[in-house]
């Protein structure tokens, strides 16, 4: 059970750190338009895929 | 910048009317234009060409593969500009929307036309369309992007290219303070919703253990822990719920924060005298969850809520753009600028299009005005040198030079507006049904807790009292209650903007379910709102078509105008060699064509309203051809729908008595309920008398009755100073949105009322479960805010049925 006593800080420190971060994210305004970027990475994927492609022609 | 190769486009000339798509909007057309050649590709018009040139020589094509992957269903062309967007480089243009951060400029604009994702995504790459922009941001959600261009690039040039794609940019103020607060409220609540989360799921940890059985100095040290962690939550997290609650107390009209308050408060006070004496149990976990769980539910509402536009957006949509100010009349050098910095003195140069944006004196040229939108008039009148012109009026063909004399409100239209704003809108205070019924409910429960207390002190058991006056008020908290109206109503607000419909508020769904009466007016809401062919003496052969289309190309008369769009429409026409061209005002055009005289005049009207124009060859009648501003395609259907819904539509218009009874007749209004000849403050008497009723106009002339009105709604085309009176504002022609805005309004309330009943109902098994002791204060905690989900859930899924 004394590992508790060690244990018990060390988790709300994490958990202090990850909040910490969480606000500064907030902050910086990284979580304003949700949407916008969720739309993004759809098409980072065909390019990806064309560059593949491209990639495959190349080699042959 | 592409430019428009004429040669390269050819124009599919033939015959065959095979109906086509277009390549670029997706729209059908008959008369399809091609490019280089290539048959697989056609477009509707020059605007869809123009915009795929673009694409196209900037290696984009990619745009169409997306664009056909995503959800697309509206077909909109994409019209052609020819705005120049100088004004984007003035002085006080800049200093008013443009933020400059080392050698780069900064703009915010809303644009209007963005349908899909494969719009974002060409949004984004105009880096790569036009040299010197830096970087361009879209938030998809709001319409608005945000374009960094380096010093040297005119931001004209960002505005035309983006115009020319189909994005009509309207400049947003730069770091306006007011969305500044808004984002910073919005990033504190977040904050708040995240702090609590991470306090809350500490703490259930440590509850686990106690609920599991812990004793001894570990549980005293869990509880503490739990307390200290408990302290942001009480004091920060819920400073929205205690604000609101004080706020409330000062309006002695309680809400629904008053008992979360008292409940935290009470909450947190217990909890700590049995740390300190170790009597009793501490609620630690349930009024985490309580703060947790109730910012969830509101911050999801913040969400849902914003994504409606509302009226701060209006502003973008304003009908005036950009003049050209006129330097000297001598060397006739312009500039052009925004309306709003027009000064008296200045001369603009008006051509057709444009809307006259400040009073003032012709001093050269002549025109024909629509002064439709200022005094219902649907004709357009004559206004020549020295005659006076009104701000907000249209110059629909011809070219003026005007000295402006008044500006802003002291304009006609800036007096009008003015009498406007000093209606009052609201004839009677209206609280919705569920601000009632929530406010005695709260009263309710705060008695019954008083009670409960009171009954177990008295017989001597004051901490079970308290523990079941706490369950009871976390249990019977009527945030279902109250996140149900608003809910629903956001709901339809997104589903109505979907279809083009903008509220500026959401009262008026509720307000909508109650009017029967319909007031319409008739210039451009029902009707086109100019004139278009109605119908021809017989069949228009080529060669009639050639005629008219030589005589009228120059012509200066409205009629001119809708003849050479009618021709068009029905597709290319040579011009012939013309001499002795003769434009007679009033009378109609004369001239020589393969030593033939051709005259195209004006004749009586042969059979009900309209104008009516006849070609003769020397004396002989070829064709006679009558004109009309039409009743839009779908007027009549629209108000056989209305009627078997139940509503009474009325038309209300200035217009005379046989154009307005016609009307009537042909959209299906009934003739004693088409009003005639109403003068603007005729159309206000009219509304006053009825004050359950929709109004639903455009124009300058309709604006009181609009404001007046239970509901006023302004339609595609209006005045700002409709806009600013009226509460739903249609971004489609016409009113075709009418029957989806009364249906979403119907479904609305309808929700609105079953979740309040099963919110009501639960709160009654809820109160009987706290005061009989069966549950706790956690377990109230829990039940609580699943009512809100449960009410969330049935919102969403009622408001998906019916669509």
């Amino acid at each position: 059970m004394e590992a508790l006593y060690i244990l018990l800080p060390i988790s709300l420190i994490l958990g202090a750190t990850f909040l910490f971060l969480f606000i500064l994210s907030v902050k910086s305004g990284d979580l304003d338009d949700l949407d916008s970027p969720a739309k993004r990475i759809l098409f980072d994927d065909i390019k990806k895929i064309n560059n593949k492609e491209s990639m495959h022609e190349s080699k042959d | 910048m592409a430019e428009l190769s004429r040669e390269s486009i050819q124009q599919n000339t033939s015959n065959n009317k095979e109906v086509s798509l277009c390549f670029h909007c997706g729209l059908s057309t008959r008369n399809p234009l091609q490019f280089n050649g290539d048959l697989s590709k056609s477009f509707c018009c020059h605007g869809c060409l123009t915009v795929f040139q673009i694409i196209e020589k900037s290696e984009l094509d990619q745009y169409y593969s997306i664009k056909n992957d995503s959800d697309q269903r509206l077909f909109i062309p994409t019209p052609e500009s020819k705005k120049n967007f100088h004004h984007y480089d003035e002085a006080n243009f800049q200093s008013d929307f443009v933020e400059n951060i080392d050698g780069e400029k900064h703009i915010k604009l809303y644009l209007e036309g963005v349908h899909c994702i494969a719009c974002l995504w060409l949004i984004e790459k105009i880096p790569q369309i036009l040299k010197g922009v830096i970087k361009s941001h879209f938030d998809f959600d709001n319409s608005v992007v945000t374009i960094s261009v380096k010093e040297e690039l005119a931001l004209g040039e960002v505005a035309k290219l983006l115009d020319k794609l189909g994005y009509t940019p309207h400049p947003i103020k730069n770091e306006d303070e007011v969305s500044k607060l808004k984002a910073n409220e919005e990033r504190s609540y977040l904050i708040k919703l995240g702090i609590a989360m991470a306090c809350m799921g500490n703490i259930l940890l440590f509850s686990i253990s106690i609920y599991a059985g812990l004793e001894g100095s570990l549980k005293a040290t869990f509880n503490w822990l739990s307390f200290l962690i408990s302290l942001p939550v009480v004091t920060y997290c819920a400073t929205p719920f205690y604000r609101s609650a004080l706020s409330s107390l000062r309006n002695r009209k309680p809400n629904m924060d008053l008992p979360i308050s008292v409940a935290l408060i009470a909450g947190t006070g217990s909890g700590l005298f049995s740390l300190l004496t170790n009597i009793g149990e501490t609620y630690f976990d349930s009024l985490t969850s309580l703060v947790f769980l109730l910012l969830l539910s509101r911050y999801c509402l913040l969400k849902i809520r914003q994504r409606g536009v509302t009226s701060s957006n209006l502003e973008y949509f304003s009908s005036f753009g950009d003049v050209t100010i006129i330097k000297s009349l001598l060397n006739r050098e312009s500039r052009s600028v925004l309306a709003k910095y027009v000064s008296v003195g200045d001369l603009l140069l008006i051509s057709e299009g444009d809307i006259i944006p400040a009073d003032g004196v012709i001093i050269e040229g002549n025109a024909f005005i629509n002064t439709s939108l200022l005094t219902g008039e649907s004709l357009p009148i004559k206004y020549a040198k020295d005659a006076r012109v009104l701000s907000g009026t249209e110059v629909i063909t011809g070219e003026i030079i005007v000295r402006v004399n008044s500006i802003g409100e002291k304009t006609k239209l800036g007096e009008i507006l003015a009498n406007v704003k000093k209606l009052s809108k609201k004839q009677t205070p209206f609280a919705s049904l569920s601000d009632k019924v929530s406010r005695y409910f709260i009263v309710l429960i705060f008695l019954i807790a008083t009670l409960t207390i009171s009954y177990f002190t008295l017989i001597g058991y004051p901490l079970i009292g308290i523990s079941r006056a706490l369950t009871l008020l976390i249990v019977t908290c009527p945030c279902a209650l109250a996140l149900a109206t608003p809910l629903s109503l956001s709901a339809a607000i997104q589903k109505l903007l979907k279809v083009g419909v903008v509220l500026k508020s959401e009262e008026v769904i509720e307000k909508l379910n109650k009017a029967r009466n319909i007031y319409l007016d008739k210039t451009g809401t029902l009707t086109e709102g100019k004139f278009q062919v109605l119908e021809l003496g017989c069949e228009l052969t080529q060669n009639f078509k050639e005629i008219i289309w030589t005589l009228e190309k120059r012509g200066r008369h409205p009629i001119a105008a809708a003849l050479r769009s009618y021709i068009e429409y029905l597709g290319p026409t040579s011009e012939r060699e013309m001499t002795e061209w003769l434009e007679t005002p009033g009378v109609g055009v004369t001239g020589i064509i393969n030593n033939q005289k051709y005259h195209l005049k004006r004749t009586p009207a042969y059979m009900g309203a309209g104008t009516s124009v006849s070609l003769y060859e020397e004396e002989d009648l070829l064709i006679s051809i009558v004109l009309k501003d039409k009743a839009r395609i779908d007027s009549k259907k629209i108000i056989s729908k209305l009627k078997s819904m139940g509503m009474n539509p009325f038309i209300i218009s200035g217009d005379s008595k046989k154009e307005v009874e016609d009307l009537a007749l042909e959209v299906g209004i009934n003739k004693d309920q088409a009003f005639s000849e109403i003068s603007p403050e005729g159309k206000l008497a009219l509304l006053s008398k009825d004050p359950q009723s929709i109004m639903i106009g455009d124009g300058a002339n309709d604006a009181m009755a609009l404001r007046k009105a239970s509901i006023g709604i302004a339609v595609k085309g209006s005045l700002d100073i409709s806009l600013e009176a009226a509460d739903i504002y249609f971004t489609r022609p016409g009113i075709s949105s009418l029957c989806e805005l009364l249906d979403t309004s119907v479904t609305a309330v309808k929700v609105i009322k079953i979740n309040m009943i099963f919110s009501l109902l639960f709160n009654l098994v809820g109160s009987v479960l706290a005061l009989s002791g069966i549950i706790t204060p956690l377990m109230a905690a829990v039940l609580m805010p699943l009512s809100s989900l449960s009410v969330l859930l049935s919102t969403y899924l009622f408001s998906k049925d019916n669509s």
